[in-house]
């Protein structure tokens, strides 16, 4: 019953369509994210994608360790010994490329430093040239310190209890960090949440026929008068909306990752977040966050399936089933924007998919006193409220009369 | 197998679909007469559970249709008035599809499937797709979908609407052949269809049961008769304004009607036997369109 019931989905054309679409944007992303890694040669060319990758992650592992008060000390005596290089002074920007190209392989950590002494909410690239030995000890209290002149600023309006739990985040933030290129990593995280949302999308439009269906071919009398059409031909139905999200998701995700990672290099999975987004408040690796969105991801896919489907048993019209998705996913954001609701845009849906940007900022939430991160509440939740939806759907369509 | 209906009545908002029907039906034949939008596909459909009623109920063996639930109908084959199919599915994807709702075992359900296909004349079709099908191919992959849980009760919604008369013909003799040792309620506003396998006629007017008994009962229940005559072309239209006419037939000489009237319409009419057309006509009469027409 269930392979019928995917055969059904896959076997219209339009459905087939939107597969082709998908393995489109499947293969425009992987390229768009592997362009993200760049890489400049000694005589100032630059290249990018697998190549360029492969070149940087030579040049960045030879930095591969713990980030101590030693390798901070280094970095800021090679930039300076590369600054006092004749091409440095030069007005050429070829010259210029020259001397970046020198500086690739310290560029990640030089980035941490040029962040942890930057104003907070603002980034000066050019810290790392004026920044003593003595300095290079302060890197990771810094990054606690100016969370806190930042919270005492008046600038924000985080209550206490946030405040506090943010410092305690950023005090309980294990270091020295450990480093190794990690290019593969960032550039798959900053493009991930556009893949996924185009996932969600398609995925939505490919399970809005399930129950609409048999509506519209007018071939519900025969479903509905079988001796399984109230029970198990609804269980199977159910079972293959799910099925399809899950399994359309599961694969499109592993080949964007897959190719992405093979590509650029899947080393860094172990390192902190904190390499890339040094003001997170995840105390989590680049892997742990990558779990983290793709978790959001599939249970945000998965909601806006589900009321794909309950509309589509409901409303009986493909049509209005397939416009919940883009509802749900992309007017809720521009909804956010335009209506002030301080606290409950942090739980619309459309967050699932944006767990990125979670991480990256202080998005939090108290509930019952207790401050957590959003990502952290709205993923159980929104799981929980599909898994009650589930059964909703299995009652709305199995109640249905034809008239 | 009994099928009883108790004051059976639906309603949709005012309008009464079906008003109050009381019937009990055994195995055999049962050809439900009436024209469109008499209430034949409300009933058909609350006896396939697809509908509930407004009020009043339908038993099986006693047991209400709706409380039984799968167990009734597991007993159940139906082919609808407006057949839907799946478009991508080939003639035996599409029988297999609907024997794994129907509840049947893979086994029984490919030994079902290769026993129907040639039994209503789809062995060349079955890999098909069921979007390549002619009209009448439809209709039969629709009475095999029907047969394939070997259904104690068939019901068969207007099988014959749409089909040329050698499918039509073809169609009536596969329905007589299917239907021994069951229960079969066949609607249609085509009389000839019920005239030759119905072994009970249903007449049904305005969402009631007007009459029910077999063919000559019905014949016999007409309180007028039918006249013949000969009239001239210009006469016909005062005939028509004044009687029931069954039937013309233009002669050389005039017009040949035939009649439905108590009193004998001109001197020279001759009274004969009236038939199953002459009935529907007399009590269907002013509410026959164009949809009827094929009587």
């Amino acid at each position: 019953m269930l392979f019928f019931e995917i055969k059904k989905v896959f076997s219209k054309f339009k459905n087939k369509i939107a597969m082709v679409l998908l393995l489109i944007i499947l293969i425009v992303t992987s390229i768009l994210t592997m362009n993200r890694v760049e890489y400049v040669d000694t005589d100032g060319g630059r290249s990018s994608g697998a190549a360029a990758a492969r070149k940087l992650r030579a040049e960045q592992n030879q930095w591969t360790g713990y980030l101590t008060e030693d390798v901070f000390t280094d970095v800021i005596l090679e930039n300076k010994q590369i600054n006092s290089s004749p091409e440095a002074f030069s007005e050429d920007i070829m010259e210029q490329d020259k001397i970046y190209a020198r500086k690739q392989g310290i560029s990640d950590i030089s980035n941490l430093m040029n962040y942890a002494f930057s104003e907070w909410r603002d980034y000066n690239y050019y810290i790392i040239d004026n920044l003593s030995a003595k300095e290079a000890k302060q890197v990771y209290q810094k990054r606690i310190s100016s969370l806190k002149g930042y919270l005492e600023s008046g600038e924000e309006t985080f209550p206490d209890a946030q405040k506090k739990f943010l410092i305690e985040r950023y005090e309980n933030l294990k270091t020295p960090f450990y480093y190794e290129y990690f290019g593969g990593w960032s550039a798959l995280l900053q493009n991930i949440s556009t893949f996924l949302l185009m996932l969600a999308l398609v995925i939505g439009f490919l399970v809005s026929g399930i129950f609409s269906d048999e509506f519209q071919i007018k071939a519900d009398s025969i479903f509905f008068s079988s001796k399984l059409g109230r029970s198990k031909a609804v269980v199977s139905k159910v079972s293959a909306g799910f099925l399809i999200a899950t399994v359309s998701y599961a694969v499109f995700v592993f080949f964007y990752t897959a190719i992405v990672l093979l590509m650029l290099g899947a080393d860094g999975a172990n390192c902190p977040i904190q390499l890339d987004l040094w003001r997170s408040a995840y105390n989590i690796t680049f892997l742990q966050a990558y779990l983290l969105i793709v978790a959001g991801g599939y249970v945000g896919t998965l909601f806006a399936a589900i009321l794909a489907m309950i509309v589509s048993a409901a409303s009986r019209s493909t049509t209005t089933a397939v416009i919940v998705p883009f509802l749900i996913l992309c007017a809720f954001p521009f909804l956010s924007r335009i209506i002030t609701l301080p606290g409950v845009c942090s739980f619309f849906p459309d967050q699932l998919l944006e767990v990125y940007i979670t991480v990256k900022e202080f998005n939090l939430v108290e509930l019952g006193g207790k401050v957590m991160s959003v990502a952290t509440v709205i993923i159980p939740a929104y799981l929980a409220l599909c898994l009650v939806l589930l059964p909703a759907l299995y009652q709305v369509y199995r109640k249905s009369q034809v008239k | 197998m009994i099928l009883e209906l108790n004051n059976l009545t639906k309603k949709f908002g005012d309008f009464t679909a079906v008003s109050h029907i009381n019937l009990t039906m055994n195995s055999g034949v049962y050809g439900l007469l009436g024209v469109n939008g008499a209430g034949k596909t409300t009933l058909m459909r609350m006896l396939c559970t697809l509908l509930k009623p407004t009020c009043g109920s339908i038993a099986c063996n006693g047991k209400d249709i709706f409380h039984m639930d799968g167990g009734y109908r597991q007993l159940l084959g139906y082919l609808p008035q407006d057949f839907g199919f799946y478009p991508e599915f080939t003639v035996q994807d599409y029988l297999y599809y609907i024997a794994t709702i129907k509840g049947l075992r893979p086994s029984v359900a490919k030994r079902k499937v290769k026993e129907l296909i040639p039994q209503v004349g789809l062995t060349k079709a079955a890999r098909k797709k069921m979007k390549k099908l002619s009209g009448g191919m439809k209709r039969r992959a629709g009475i095999a979908q029907a047969m394939l849980n070997e259904p104690q009760i068939l019901i068969l919604d207007e099988p014959t609407a749409g089909l040329d008369p050698n499918e039509r013909i073809r169609f009536r003799n596969l329905i007589s052949e299917l239907s021994e040792e069951r229960l079969v309620l066949l609607s249609t506003h085509i009389v000839s269809d019920i005239e030759y396998i119905a072994n009970e006629i249903l007449l049904m007017k305005d969402g009631k049961l007007m009459h029910q008994g077999t063919a000559d009962t019905i014949i016999d229940s007409m309180a007028e008769s039918v006249w013949e005559c000969l009239v001239d072309r210009n006469q016909v239209s005062d005939f028509i304004k004044k009687y029931k006419i069954s039937n013309m037939k233009s002669e050389p000489q005039g017009v040949i009607l035939r009649i439905i009237s108590k009193e004998k319409p001109s001197i020279d009419a001759i009274c004969v036997e009236a038939t199953l057309e002459d009935v529907f006509l007399y009590y269907f009469g002013e509410k026959v369109g164009d949809d009827d027409a094929a009587i």
